[in-house]
């Protein structure tokens, strides 16, 4: 039994590890050009105005929970919106993806985690944005 | 520079004088390596083929910037130290692009009325491309003596 509990531990980690690495999708995957199109978009109006910039590309979901007014008021809360910088990576899990955003701050570089939902036409939208999940109905 | 005078000369309804700027992959290719906004969406034609925009376009920021010199020309060290731009982003600009920077004064403030004793003015702002389809329009705003 103590043998089991061991090979399971290990196998945890072993999965955590490799959930941990990974290594996102590569520019090359044909599912990436189109994410870092909305997000290149996405951002420049974020930049310019802040979370009501970016209300016009979240998914229908987010509009059903949240007006755009309460979802400024729940983004808002985090630092200003900025400029991108890069895309340090895209990882895509089913229908959401994962994308690790580096942002021009004028603290300096900002990392922020966006997700993103594939919709039906294959193309995506923001699903969540960091204080966007406080924005409940 | 604009002097103190030209500036407290201006009033609503002044069209600014507008900036035209040919845009290029290669300005986009710099504009990439200055800012070090990898996205190849604005460097790799390849890969921005298979993007909904079909091809390269401009960094929004790159664009937004002809506005920025567009009321530095207009107003000078006032729209480094106190202008603000508000803006939406509405079509990308392209390698090939002629993009056509415009603004007008929207209003001026009184002096009297402000606790720094500055006038707020309020632009409305816009860039267009050869085919005068609006790329971002918006409001600049900044104060002045």
């Amino acid at each position: 039994l103590r043998l089991a509990f061991t090979a399971a531990a290990l196998l945890s980690l072993a999965l955590f590890a490799a959930c941990s690495d990974d290594p996102g999708i590569a520019q090359t995957d044909p599912r990436y050009p189109p994410i870092a199109g909305l997000i290149a978009t996405a951002v420049d109006n974020y930049a310019s105005r802040g979370p009501y910039g970016l209300y016009p590309y979240v998914t229908g979901e987010v509009t059903v929970k949240c007006t755009e007014e309460e979802f400024a008021a729940a983004v808002g809360r985090r630092p200003d919106a900025a400029p991108l910088r890069s895309i340090e990576k895209v990882s895509i899990r089913g229908d959401e993806a994962t994308v690790t955003l580096n942002l021009i701050t004028a603290a300096g570089d900002d990392q922020a985690v966006w997700k993103l939902e594939r919709l039906p036409n294959a193309s995506w939208a923001v699903l969540e944005v960091p204080g966007s999940e406080s924005c409940t109905p | 520079m604009q002097s103190t005078e030209r500036i407290a000369s201006y009033k609503a309804g002044d069209e600014l004088v507008v900036i035209k700027k040919e845009l290029t992959q290669a300005k986009i290719n710099k504009y990439a390596e200055a800012s070090g906004d990898g996205n190849p969406l604005h460097t790799d034609p390849v890969f921005a083929a298979a993007t909904q925009f079909g091809g390269t376009i401009a960094h929004g920021m790159l664009v937004l910037a002809y506005i920025s010199e567009l009321m530095t020309a207009a107003f000078g060290d006032r729209w480094l130290v106190h202008g603000r731009l508000k803006v939406r982003f509405r079509g990308a600009a392209r390698p090939g692009d002629s993009v056509t920077a415009s603004g007008r004064v929207a209003s001026i403030g009184a002096a009297e009325n402000e606790s720094d004793g500055l006038r707020p003015v309020v632009c409305e702002v816009e860039c267009r491309n050869q085919n005068g389809e609006v790329l971002i329009s918006g409001e600049a705003s900044l104060r002045v003596p």
